[in-house]
C-alpha cells in the first residue's frame, strides 16, 4: 500500500468526525508512528516476515550496513566498535540475521509503507486511534476492536476479565 | 548424518524451524559443546567409538625447552641417547590404550586366537615406564617404529561435516541439546555432565563383548 492510499483509506475511515482540519503531513505523522509500532509488535511474537539477513564485514560501518539495526536473532561472533563492525572469528565476513526499524515516511515521495501488507490494516487502525486522540474524541470502541484483532492474531494474550470491563 | 540435519532436527523441537529465536552459530556451539561432553564420555568408558591407531616413526631429535626470557631465540634441539627415539602426540590425542613395536616372529598363541592373522599378530605390546614413558606433548620409546593407540577427540564440527557418531546416539544427543538450549541454570553444570554420562554410558554398554561363553584356556 502507497503512503497516499493509506491516508486516503484513513481519512475515509475518519469521516464523519471532524477530520477535515487535519493536514496530510499530520496524517503521515500517524502513519509513521503506526508503522513503528506495528513493526515493533511483529519482532516482539518473532513474526518470520520481519526477519532481515545479510552479509557484513569487519570494518565496515554498521549504520549503513544495517540501517535501522534494532538487534540480531539469537548470538553471532560480532561486536560494534565505535561503530565499526568487527567479526571476533576466523574469518572476516558472517552472515547475519537481524531485526530493524523502520524509517520514516516522507510524503512527497509516496512511498510503499514498510511493514508486510497483511499487517498494514492493523497500522491504519492505530493511525486512526492517533488521530482520534489528537482530536479529544472517544477512543475506547477503536482500542477494543483492535485489541480484539490482536488477540484473534495471537500477538498478545487474552485480557482478564478485569482489564476487559476497564476495572482499575 | 551431517551436522546440519542434526541442528535442523534440534529446531523441530525447540519449535524455531523459521530460525527466530537461535541463530546457527548459536546451536553450532552447543552441538560442539556436547559432542565434547559425549566424547569424553567415551573416552572414560575406554569405548572403541573413539579409539583408533596409526603407525608411528621415531626421532632421535628432541625439541629443547625455552626459557620464557629466550622466546625470541630460534628453537634449539638435543640428541636422544642412542637406544631412545622421540614421538610427537597426535593432534587428537587424549589418553592411550596400547603401544606396540613390531616383532615378526610374535605370534598370539591363545586357546581362542591360534591364528596368525588376528590383530596383533606381528606386534609385541610395550611396558610402561620401562620401554616407553611419557613427557610432555610426546613420548620416549626404545625402539624406531611403535603401533599407537589411542582414544581421540572429535575435532571441531561444521555445519557441513559428518555428526561423529552412529546415527543412532542422534535423538538421545538432541535431547541434550533441547536441555542446554532451554535450561540456563543447568548449562555448565556437574549434574548435567553426569547425566550425558550415564546416558552415553547406557548407550554404549558392553558393545565390545558377544554373549558367546569362551572356552578355557585349560581343563580341569
Amino acid at each position: 500500500m502507497l503512503l497516499l492510499t493509506a491516508i486516503e483509506q484513513l481519512r475515509a475511515e475518519l469521516r464523519g468526525v471532524e477530520s477535515l482540519d487535519i493536514s496530510d503531513k499530520e496524517l503521515t505523522y500517524y502513519v509513521n508512528r503506526s508503522c513503528f509500532l506495528v513493526n515493533t509488535l511483529l519482532i516482539n511474537v518473532a513474526h518470520p516476515s520481519v526477519v532481515k539477513e545479510k552479509v557484513i564485514n569487519t570494518g565496515e560501518d554498521y549504520k549503513t550496513v544495517l540501517p535501522n539495526f534494532l538487534r540480531f536473532i539469537g548470538n553471532y561472533p560480532i561486536r560494534f566498535s565505535n561503530g565499526l563492525i568487527s567479526v571476533e572469528d576466523d574469518t572476516t565476513s558472517c552472515l547475519v540475521r537481524y531485526y530493524s526499524n523502520v524509517s520514516p515516511l516522507v510524503l512527497a515521495e509516496n512511498p510503499e509503507l514498510p511493514i508486510p501488507l497483511d499487517f498494514q490494516d492493523i497500522a491504519i487502525m492505530y493511525a486512526r486511534i492517533s488521530a482520534l486522540n489528537r482530536q479529544d474524541m472517544d477512543t475506547e470502541p477503536d482500542q477494543l476492536l483492535l485489541q480484539n484483532t490482536l488477540v484473534a492474531l495471537g500477538f498478545i494474550a487474552q485480557p482478564t476479565t478485569e482489564e476487559r470491563v476497564g476495572v482499575k | 548424518m551431517l551436522i546440519s540435519q542434526v541442528i535442523q532436527k534440534a529446531r523441530f523441537d525447540l519449535g524455531d524451524t523459521q530460525a527466530v529465536k537461535y541463530s546457527d552459530i548459536d546451536l553450532l556451539d552447543t552441538v560442539n559443546t556436547l559432542a565434547t561432553m559425549f566424547n569424553d564420555s567415551l573416552v572414560m568408558l575406554k569405548s572403541d567409538y573413539v579409539r583408533t591407531q596409526l603407525i608411528l616413526e621415531g626421532s632421535k631429535t628432541k625439541e629443547g625447552k625455552k626459557k620464557i626470557e629466550e622466546l625470541d631465540r630460534p628453537i634449539d634441539f638435543y640428541e636422544l641417547p642412542s637406544n631412545q627415539w622421540w614421538y610427537d602426540l597426535p593432534v587428537d590425542f587424549v589418553n592411550v590404550n596400547g603401544i606396540y613395536k613390531e616383532d615378526k616372529y610374535r605370534t598370539v598363541r591363545t586357546a581362542d586366537y591360534n591364528s596368525d592373522d588376528n590383530l596383533l599378530a606381528g606386534w609385541l605390546a610395550l611396558r610402561e615406564y620401562d620401554q616407553y614413558r611419557f613427557e610432555g606433548d610426546g613420548f620416549i620409546a626404545n625402539v624406531g617404529k611403535v603401533l599407537f593407540s589411542y582414544y581421540y577427540k572429535y575435532p571441531a564440527l561444521q555445519m557441513n561435516s559428518l555428526f561423529p557418531l552412529p546415527d543412532w546416539f542422534v535423538p538421545n544427543f538432541n535431547k541434550f541439546v533441547i536441555l542446554y538450549m532451554t535450561d540456563q541454570v543447568t548449562k555448565m553444570d556437574t549434574t548435567f555432565m553426569s547425566k550425558v554420562q550415564l546416558e552415553v554410558s547406557k548407550l554404549v554398554a558392553r558393545r565390545e563383548h558377544n554373549n558367546i561363553r569362551r572356552r578355557l584356556a585349560f581343563q580341569l
